[in-house]
Parts: structure tokens; C-alpha cells; sequence
């Protein structure tokens, strides 16, 4: 009996191996596609200091896997001014959340290293990312393309969403003694005194994805990454749009304990309240982001406000819009208008055949890249703004398929 | 079970320290950057919040019993430390810290003795409302402030000398007290071992605060339920109810007590990790993450599941073969994968192994072989 | 005291030895039906709870409808886990990576047609139970520990091989994958073929428990695990069984997971080991084995849907949810143990 099972077993483990060579073999075509766009590095043979042929690379023409440059061109916004008291105006009002929304715009930096401006060709990186997840493997796809342009070592250290190891992360990546760290932090308010670390280290920062609170941005040299507030007020005006400015609506969170918890529920709540307000809202809470959790939310609200429930926000368009196409078939309300954060295969999808009216623009590809590439702009002695978004646009079902095929 | 002289039987009793020296070897030949000061500081201080849940952690696993809702209160805890830390103080918050995590103990212990529903299932329980109120408290984001003074004394600080000269004076105490003999292998740890602690405490920066005070709790547990005639009625609780109770000791005054202590430990430690940070994060994972470490490490440190063996310095040598292994793996660049996957090898090797010396005693149930010896002799 | 004849026990300091009167009869009316009942009474409670919350949409089709939709993976977990709990192994910690592996394994090989897909990914599911049946059977490691274990290695062996990332069958309409896709959405009549499988599987599981000679032992193995080795039960390929057919429900709820979710990860399922725990133990089956029904697994299933379902109407944010789920669950399972202590029955 017990050689019998030893035999299975045996057989199963050989015919895991023989498909796992079949998936790293695409994983390695797929490398091979994007290769062949790869940029090449200036060919003059006289003594070119490392910092001008560092300048002379041109990584603007690489494209990323879902047809769009890997670079894309950052964006600032209009800041409006910094109310006396946030913390005393009410959560409905776009003031309260002013610190958390334009943190990093009037910060003082405090002990920035200035660069040392020899170009960022062989240079050495540790990037600390917050956790696996198929955006951060687009993510760091972007990121080792532009390193490989650069020839720059990179270390990845994986925080794994948990702040006891990524502290404890932040500190090997000191040891490591690295020319630059590329922080991507698990938690916002958290990672101040890690920042501070690296800083009295003498080390310079790019914080990167997540936007750290105003305590620590002012350690960090710079912040790339999306406009978690900026693109859902985007998204809040064109869902009112969708609606008719009226009607009530429910907003499906993201996960406890993270910043879009906050940025993708407040924006469009703060925003509604402006633009459209005759639209009720009328059910916040989270599904720690699993989709049978939000088909359940999502019935039981269908269920309890009836016809009143005419829009959905939906702070993620993986599982969350899977959950939320079961419930709204479920209950024959296809008619509910859904946005949601994107931009994952999922939920181009279901742009694509039309359960969902609009989804915002992340390129994960372009997060990883543009983050090294203002290393890279640091290497090379530039100046930089302190925060720089990605660019924000809705994703309709009128271009989904410039966006095609998805990054995850 | 009898202690038998061979030579795994020796390894495996101290398995927790033999890796421990294997990993630290391993990486200071072949990792990159592992073997300097600023390092092997680092990996000290990152396994203090786990000893210090690992020493309530072992307690409950002396009596038998296990607690599924330490990460929770630990969390939980540590939020509190911070969150009334504007208000209160840190002093006054800690003790508030500290009191809910006795609470929390004493609703297990309740539970677990007077419904006398098992601690796996009341645990479970436990962690789920804590879980809850977890929540409810930090609405879903970081508690933290902005003060970083106390979280840089902890890390890079140095106690101020009247604090050091009492602690070196109650180790000296300590070592005469005991009386060791200079002939046995034991008789000169119990001398080498404080005296090269203090002489790179004193030299070296190896230790930072926090280190010390991991170190003093774990003394003081060690002392609690080794050292006092008090502590080694949790061995026999845990081992042999039976006879505890013709002993007449009290059963249930143990039980309640080894689970508000794990509560008091397990809030010790999240407060502490909550003032290195300044912060205290509201994402679940950390719990989770807090309990499925510590079990690996007090399991690999020689405790077992059933109860009457264990010991709290093995567990922290458990913690920290843990963090030598997942900084080796930082060292090497290997994914969050391996580490992972290797945290399971080594449980599965030890859970396997234990089972089957526990099948070799099994065989021997009833059988005593110093008479076999002797009737085989006497022919 | 009530009467009868008294021991002194070192457990507890007297017990029950013989008393001339039933447990039955002694006991006022709710407590009589919890003992014939159960978690259905609780249940029972929770419908009556509800349509006090919201008269008008609680009790209607759609709205039941809903909450068995929402615990049918969850309700096929338990089915399985409780023959481990039911054995007395205490749990089986490596569910959620059996979830995991046989949707991901599914959404492999799916270019070999459906039928080939669903049953390599049950044979694969089935192979972690394989394991952990023979070390925790065979070698008597602690279950718990072992299929700890499992969960880390599986997951990093997934984590490896797929390189983190989710695995999208190919959805054109006619081929293999959107049928695959479509397994979760199927529906006979108006009731979703989710259901439909949950409760088949549950009345089989009650047929194999009680009415096979298998699910006799191993209710002897779960109570006496020394006294079915006396009487010559092959104990050890008793434990295989269970585990194996607890892998066997992880891989058929990780098949619908993974189709719910049109594709394949290393996260799905996470959370569903202690979540099984929580509605078997509700539903009455005691941690120390040999004791309880498939029916009240159901049960126990069902109360969760409906705590859920009850809170959410109310307004109570989900992550605070879990504190009423907490306290429930310690004040049913008390019950239980309090209603096997009136009959001497608790050496739990």
C-alpha cells in the first residue's frame, strides 16, 4: 500500500516538472518579445565620462507589454491651499483629508544627499516592495527593464505586506550600502521612522506607489507614483456623469490598514458632495478585497436599498469586480452603474463588455520604471519635483483596447 | 523518556541551538554582507517582539494547551501603547497595554477551565473578536505619532550607568547564587556564557536597549518557571494532570494563570514593537503572520503540543535561527518564496522527526529495558 | 447535584456516574430542543432575528438564495474538514493551498479539455491529502503541525513555479476554459449548480458517516483511538481516508473558487481553514472526535450566512462583524459542551 502511494506520488512530481519547464519557457518568450525593443546604449569609442553616456541613453522608446511607453510623462496638479485645522472639519469635506491627499507638496526636506551626478550606469540599487501581487510583478518587469538600459544592480527585498519584516528589511537594505534605495512602504504612516533611517544613512530615497505621510516625506528625495486622489475624483465626476448627478450609491473598499482604504473612498465621497449633490450615499465597507466576500456585500446591498442602490465604486477591479458581476446577475441589476480603480485584465474585461462603465489608468509597468528612472535622473544630477504622478485618465469602453493586452 | 547518550538523541534535544550556530556559520561564509556588527545587531533586535511573545507562548504550551490569539493581542496592544501615548504618556499607556493583555488572558483561561471548551476552538474564538475590535478601534488606519526619540533610544541608545552597573551586579549575583560546578560542561557556561555578555555589552554596540530588555524578560521567565518550586508546578499541570491533582495543586488557578501571562507577554511585545516604530499598522497580516512564526520557533525549540516539556530559551533560540534565516535570505536576494518554503521544510523535519521518536517510544510502551538488559545478561 | 450515583474523578471533581433520571427530562423547553436540534435552533433564532431587522426583505427567495450562495465554498470545505475533526486530528491547516493548487493546476492543463482539466486538478488537490494522510496516519505526527507544514511548503512551491503570477484560461467562447469559467455560474433550474453540489456531497458524507462501515470506525478511531486499534481497525489508513477526503472537498471548492474568479493564484482560499473550523465546531462536532453529525456541519455553515447576512443589514461594517462571529461561536460551542457535561460526556 505504501509503495503504491510512494509510486503515485513519484509520477505526479515528474509530471509537475515536465509543465513547469513548459511555463518557464514562456515566461522566457515573453522576455524575448520585449528585448528586441530595447534601446541601445551610444556607441562612441572616445573617453566619454560615465555620467554623458549615462545622459545619452534613450529608454523613451521602449514600449511595455500592453502597447503604451514604458516612460510615461508625469504629471502635477493644482494645490489648493492648506486649510487651519484638517483634523476639525468633517471626513465629508475635502479639507480634512488635505495632509494625507497633498502630502509631500510644502514639505521641508530635511538632510537630503546631494547627488553625486556621475551618471547612473553600473550603479546599485535595493528597491523594497511591498508585497507579491501580480501588479508588483508587472511592476518590477517595468522596473528591470530600465535597470537593464542602465546596467544597474538591483536587490529586491519583499516586504510581504507585513511592517515587522519590512523593518527589518530596511535594515539589511542599509547594510547593503546601496547608492539608492527605492521604497515602495507597506504602510504610509509607518514607514517614517525607516525613512529616517536610511536618511541618517546618508542614503537617498524614492518613494515610490504608496504616498507616505507628510512626517516622512520629508525624507525622501522624491515620490513617484499614481494619483490614488487625484483619479478617483476624476472617476467620482465621471460616475456622476454616468448617473445623471443623482441617485444612491455604495462604495466597496480596499483593504483595512492601506492608504487606498482612505484615498479611494474619501475622494469620490468629497468630490460627490460638490459636484453632484444630489446623489446619496448610502453603504461604505470593505471586502478585504475577495470575491466571494463582495458577491455577498454587494447582494445583501442590492437586497436592502432595493432600487435606491444606482452606482457602485469599487476600489479594485480584480476580485472585487468579479464578486460584483456574480451579484449584480444574480439579481438581474445590470442596470447598476459600476467604476472602479484599475487596471487589471479583469477589469478591462468587463469594461470591454460593458458591466462596467469606467475604470481608472495604473500602469504597473510604468510605477516600477518611472520610480528607477528618477534614480536615474538623481544619478545624473538633475533637479526633480518632490511628488510625481502617473498620468491619470478613465478607461472607457471607447479606447480599452489601446490598453490591450493587460499588464496583469 | 529516558535520556539516551546517543548521538541524535543529543542533537535533537538541542536542535534550536544547532541550527541556529549552522544557519549563523552557513551565511557568514556565503552571504554577502551578513557578517558585521550593524547586521547581526539588526537580527537581534528584529527577533525581540517574537521572544518575547515565544516566552508566554512556550507557558501555554507547557500546560497543554495552545493560544491561537496572540498575534491579535499583540496588535491590538500595541495599538493601544500608541494610540494613548499622546494623552497618557508612555508610561501610563504601557500599563494599559499590558492590563488589556492580561484581560484578554484571563477571558482564554476563563473560558478555556470554567465552559471547558478547548483552547484551540476558545482561541480561535478569541482572535476573531479581538480581530473585530481591532477595528473598531484604529477605523482601519496606522495609529502612530510623530515623536521618534524613544524608538532611536531603543535601537541605538545606551542605558544610562546606574541601570547597567544593576543589571551586570544582578548577573554576578546570580551566577555565585547558583553555585556552579567548575568540572561539568554546565558549571562553565553558567560562567563563560554572562561573563562574555557583559564584556560585549560593555565593548561592542551588539546590544542595543531593546535587546537588554528582551533578554531581562526572558531571564525572568526563564527564572519564573525553572528556578521556582512555583513554576515547576506548570510542567506538572501540563505533563500529568492526574497526578497534580493528587498533589494538590490547583489545576485551574495554573491554567488561568499560564494563559494571562501568554496575554501579558504577547502585549509586552507588541507594545514594545509599537514604540521601536512609533506606529502600530491595522492590516491583519501581521497577526497572522506574528503567530505562524512564533509556533514554528516554539515547536522547533523542543516544546510539544502535549504538554510537560519545554523550554523558554530554547524557543529564542528557535526565534532566532527564524531571523537569521529570512536575513540570510534578504543577504542572497532569494524571493519571499524560498523563505516560505523553507520555513515549511524545516517544521514538516521537525514535526516528522518528533513523530517518530514518539513511534520508537510507542514501541517500547511497557517494556522496561534495564530488566531486559539484566535478564539478558545474567544468561 | 441532581440525583443519581457519584465518582471522584481527577478531571473534574465528581462525576456522573449512573442517575436514575434522564438528561431529557429535567430540563426546560429551549434546552430540550437544543438537544434534539441543535445549531438548527440557533439558526432558527438568527431567521427570527432577521425578519425583526428588515420584515420586508429578509425572508425572501432571492435573499436565501444569496446566503447559500455566499457559503457554498464554504459549506463543501467543512463537509470534508469534519471527517479530519471528526477523527479527532483537530484540524487540517493545509486546506486553503489544496484550494489553491487544484484551481491553479485546473486552469493548467485546460488546453487537454475540460473533463481531463477537473479531474487532474482533484488528483493533484488530492495528492496534498495523500501526504498528509500517511505522515499524520502512518508516521502519527501532530496534525496540526504537519499540515501547517504543508500550507508554507505548497505555498512557496506555487509561489515558485508559477512565479507569482495568476494564471487567466482562455475565455473565447466554445473552448475548454470558458466552460470552465462557467462551471461556477451554471444553474439547474434557479438554483446555482454550487448548491446543488454542496448539498449532494453533504448527503453522501451522511450516508459514508453513518450508515458505512468506514464512518463507524471512524467514529471509534475519533473517540478511542487505543481501543480501535484493539479491536483491529486498520486505524492508520482510517486517518488516510479522512484526509484524503478532506483534500477531495478543498479541491472541488478551490475548482469553484477558481472559477468564480476566472483564474488561477496561491492566495485563493486563504482563510478558509480557520472559517471551516469555526461553522463545524458551531454546528456541534466536538475538537476531540467521535462526535456530532454532518447536519449540523450544515448548520453550522448556515449560521455563519446568515450572522453575516443579518449584520451587513443592520449596518455593521464587516471587519467588525467578526466580533459578533467571535462571541457567538464561544457562546454556542459553550452550549454544546455544557449540554455534553450535564450527560458526564465532556472529556473534551
Amino acid at each position: 500500500m505504501f509503495k503504491k502511494c510512494f509510486s503515485v506520488i513519484l509520477v505526479m512530481s515528474l509530471l509537475v516538472t515536465l509543465f513547469v519547464g513548459c511555463g518557464s519557457k514562456e515566461k522566457e518568450e515573453k522576455v524575448e518579445k520585449t528585448d528586441s525593443d530595447k534601446a541601445s546604449v551610444s556607441d562612441n569609442t572616445n573617453e566619454k565620462s560615465n555620467l554623458d553616456k549615462s545622459k545619452e541613453i534613450d529608454v523613451f522608446s521602449i514600449i511595455g507589454s500592453d502597447g503604451q511607453p514604458l516612460i510615461l510623462p508625469t504629471e502635477k496638479k493644482e494645490v489648493p491651499d492648506r486649510p487651519e485645522d484638517p483634523k476639525a472639519l468633517a471626513e465629508e469635506d475635502a479639507g480634512h483629508w488635505w495632509d494625507i491627499e497633498y502630502a509631500g507638496w510644502t514639505t521641508k526636506k530635511e538632510n537630503l544627499p546631494k547627488s553625486p551626478a556621475d551618471g547612473a550606469i553600473g550603479k546599485k540599487v535595493v528597491l523594497l516592495k511591498a508585497g507579491d501581487h501580480p501588479y508588483w510583478t508587472a511592476y518590477v518587469n517595468g522596473f528591470t527593464q530600465i535597470a537593464e538600459a542602465y546596467d544597474i544592480e538591483v536587490k529586491i527585498l519583499n516586504g510581504n505586506w507585513n511592517m515587522d519584516l519590512q523593518s527589518q528589511q530596511v535594515d539589511q537594505a542599509i547594510n547593503e550600502k546601496p547608492d539608492a534605495v527605492i521604497f515602495a512602504p507597506v504602510d504610509a504612516t509607518a514607514c517614517a521612522p525607516l525613512m529616517r533611517k536610511i536618511n541618517q544613512a546618508g542614503i537617498p530615497i524614492i518613494a515610490s506607489n504608496t504616498i507616505p505621510a507628510e512626517a516622512a516625506m520629508k525624507y525622501c528625495t522624491a515620490w513617484t507614483g499614481p494619483d490614488d486622489w487625484g483619479q478617483f475624483r476624476m472617476l467620482a465626476k465621471y460616475f456622476a456623469d454616468e448617473m445623471g448627478k443623482e441617485g444612491g450609491y455604495a462604495i466597496v473598499r480596499h483593504m483595512p490598514g492601506s492608504s487606498p482604504y482612505f484615498a479611494r473612498t474619501f475622494a469620490p465621497i468629497t468630490e460627490l458632495v460638490d459636484y453632484a449633490p444630489d446623489m446619496k450615499l448610502l453603504a461604505m465597507d470593505t471586502a478585504n478585497l475577495e470575491a466571494e466576500a463582495t458577491m455577498q456585500l454587494v447582494s445583501d446591498w442590492i437586497t436592502k436599498y432595493g432600487d435606491e442602490l444606482k452606482g457602485l465604486i469599487l476600489a479594485g477591479d480584480g476580485f472585487s469586480m468579479t464578486g460584483t458581476e456574480e451579484a449584480l446577475k444574480n439579481a438581474g441589476r445590470e442596470d447598476i452603474v459600476v467604476v472602479a480603480a484599475g487596471n487589471s485584465k479583469t477589469g478591462m474585461d468587463a469594461v470591454k463588455n460593458g458591466v462596467c462603465s469606467g475604470i481608472t489608468y495604473q500602469s504597473a509597468e510604468g510605477d516600477g520604471a518611472i520610480a528607477l528612472f528618477t534614480a536615474v535622473r538623481y544619478f545624473n544630477g538633475e533637479e526633480m519635483d518632490p511628488v510625481a504622478y502617473l498620468p491619470r485618465h478613465i478607461i472607457t469602453a471607447d479606447d480599452v483596447d489601446n490598453y490591450m493586452p493587460a499588464q496583469w | 523518556m529516558h535520556k539516551s547518550k546517543n548521538i541524535i538523541s543529543l542533537i535533537d534535544q538541542n536542535r534550536a541551538i544547532l541550527l541556529l550556530i549552522l544557519l549563523t556559520c552557513f551565511s557568514a561564509i556565503f552571504a554577502p554582507n551578513f557578517a558585521n556588527r550593524m547586521n547581526l545587531s539588526t537580527i537581534l533586535i528584529s527577533g525581540c517582539m517574537l521572544a518575547i511573545i515565544s516566552v508566554g507562548f512556550t507557558l501555554v504550551f507547557i500546560l497543554a494547551q495552545i493560544d491561537l490569539s496572540i498575534g491579535a493581542t499583540a496588535q491590538f496592544c500595541g495599538m493601544l501603547c500608541v494610540g494613548l501615548q499622546p494623552e497618557l504618556g508612555w508610561t501610563l499607556s504601557l500599563i494599559i497595554a499590558v492590563l488589556a493583555g492580561a484581560l484578554i488572558g484571563l477571558f482564554n483561561g476563563i473560558v478555556v477551565v470554567k465552559f471547558k471548551i478547548h483552547s484551540f476552538i476558545a482561541t480561535i474564538g478569541t482572535m476573531t473578536i479581538i480581530r473585530g475590535i481591532l477595528h473598531l478601534y484604529s477605523d482601519g488606519g496606522t495609529k502612530s505619532i510623530d515623536n521618534y526619540s524613544l524608538g532611536e533610544f531603543l535601537e541605538t541608545g545606551q542605558f544610562p550607568i546606574w541601570f547597567i552597573i544593576i543589571v551586570i551586579g544582578a548577573i554576578i549575583l546570580f551566577v555565585v547564587l547558583s553555585r556552579p560546578d567548575v568540572k561539568t560542561i554546565k558549571g562553565i557556561t553558567t560562567i563563560v556564557v554572562p561573563a562574555v555578555f557583559i564584556i560585549l555589552w560593555l565593548t561592542t554596540k551588539l546590544f542595543s536597549p531593546i535587546v537588554i530588555i528582551t533578554f531581562i524578560i526572558i531571564s525572568i521567565g526563564i527564572f519564573l518557571v525553572d528556578h521556582t518550586r512555583f513554576g515547576k508546578g506548570f510542567y506538572v499541570v501540563g505533563g500529568n494532570p492526574e497526578t497534580a491533582w493528587l498533589a494538590g495543586i490547583n489545576k485551574d488557578m495554573y491554567i488561568i494563570l499560564g494563559f494571562v501571562i501568554c496575554g501579558i507577554t504577547a502585549s509586552l511585545a507588541g507594545s514594545i514593537f509599537a514604540m521601536r516604530l512609533s506606529s502600530m499598522t491595522a492590516r491583519f497580516i501581521f497577526a497572522q503572520k506574528a503567530l505562524m512564526t512564533s509556533l514554528a520557533a516554539v515547536i522547533i525549540g523542543g516544546t510539544q503540543l502535549t504538554g510537560g516539556k519545554g523550554n523558554i530559551l530554547k524557543s529564542y533560540f528557535g526565534v532566532l535561527m527564524f531571523q537569521v534565516l529570512f536575513n540570510m535570505i534578504g543577504c542572497f536576494g532569494l524571493g519571499f518564496e524560498i523563505q516560505i518554503f523553507i520555513n515549511g521544510l524545516i517544521l514538516a523535519v521537525v514535526v516528522f522527526y518528533e513523530a517518530y521518536t514518539n513511534y520508537r517510544h510507542e514501541l517500547l510502551k511497557g517494556q522496561r529495558p534495564e530488566l531486559l538488559k539484566e535478564a539478558q545478561s545474567i544468561r | 447535584m441532581g440525583k443519581g450515583v457519584y465518582a471522584m474523578s481527577a478531571k473534574d471533581n465528581t462525576v456522573l456516574v449512573k442517575s436514575r433520571f434522564n438528561d431529557v427530562d429535567d430540563k426546560n423547553g429551549i434546552s430540550k430542543l437544543f438537544d434534539k436540534a441543535g445549531v438548527y435552533v440557533i439558526a432558527l433564532l438568527l431567521i427570527i432575528l432577521g425578519i425583526i431587522v428588515s420584515p420586508t426583505k429578509f425572508l425572501t427567495p432571492d435573499n436565501m438564495l444569496n446566503i447559500l450562495r455566499a457559503v457554498g465554498m464554504l459549506g463543501i470545505t467543512a463537509c470534508g474538514l469534519s471527517f479530519v475533526i471528526y477523527s479527532s486530528q483537530m484540524a487540517d491547516m493545509s486546506v486553503p493551498s489544496a484550494m489553491a493548487f487544484s484551481g491553479i493546476i485546473t486552469v493548467q492543463f485546460l488546453h487537454f479539455g475540460l473533463v481531463p482539466a477537473l479531474i487532474l486538478g482533484i488528483m493533484f488537490g488530492m495528492l496534498i491529502g495523500l501526504v498528509n494522510g500517511i505522515v499524520v496516519g502512518y508516521f502519527r505526527a501532530n496534525a496540526i503541525l504537519w499540515t501547517l507544514a504543508m500550507q508554507f511548503g505548497m505555498e512557496g512551491i506555487m509561489r515558485y513555479v508559477w512565479s507569482g503570477n495568476q494564471l487567466y484560461p482562455d475565455l473565447e467562447p466554445g473552448t475548454s476554459g470558458a466552460a470552465f469559467v462557467n462551471i461556477f455560474r451554471m444553474k439547474v433550474g434557479p438554483v446555482p449548480l454550487l448548491i446543488i453540489v454542496m448539498i449532494v456531497l453533504y448527503i453522501i458524507a451522511n450516508i459514508v458517516m453513518k450508515k458505512t462501515k468506514f464512518g463507524n470506525q471512524l467514529k471509534l478511531v475519533g473517540s478511542a483511538y487505543d481501543v480501535a486499534k484493539c479491536t483491529g481497525i486498520n486505524v492508520r489508513r482510517t486517518v488516510l481516508y479522512a484526509f484524503l477526503i478532506s483534500s477531495f472537498t478543498a479541491s472541488v471548492a478551490g475548482i469553484f473558487i477558481t472559477s468564480m474568479n476566472k483564474l488561477g493564484v496561491f492566495y485563493l482560499g486563504e482563510g478558509y481553514d480557520f472559517k471551516s473550523v469555526t461553522a463545524i465546531v458551531i454546528g456541534g462536532m466536538a475538537l476531540s472526535g467521535g462526535r456530532g453529525n454532518i447536519w449540523g456541519v450544515l448548520g453550522g455553515v448556515l449560521v455563519m450566512g446568515l450572522l453575516n447576512n443579518i449584520l451587513t443589514f443592520i449596518g455593521i461594517p464587516t471587519a467588525v462583524q467578526n466580533v459578533f462571529v467571535g462571541l457567538v461561536f464561544i457562546a454556542v460551542v459553550a452550549l454544546h459542551t455544557y449540554k455534553l457535561r450535564k450527560v458526564g460526556k465532556d472529556y473534551a
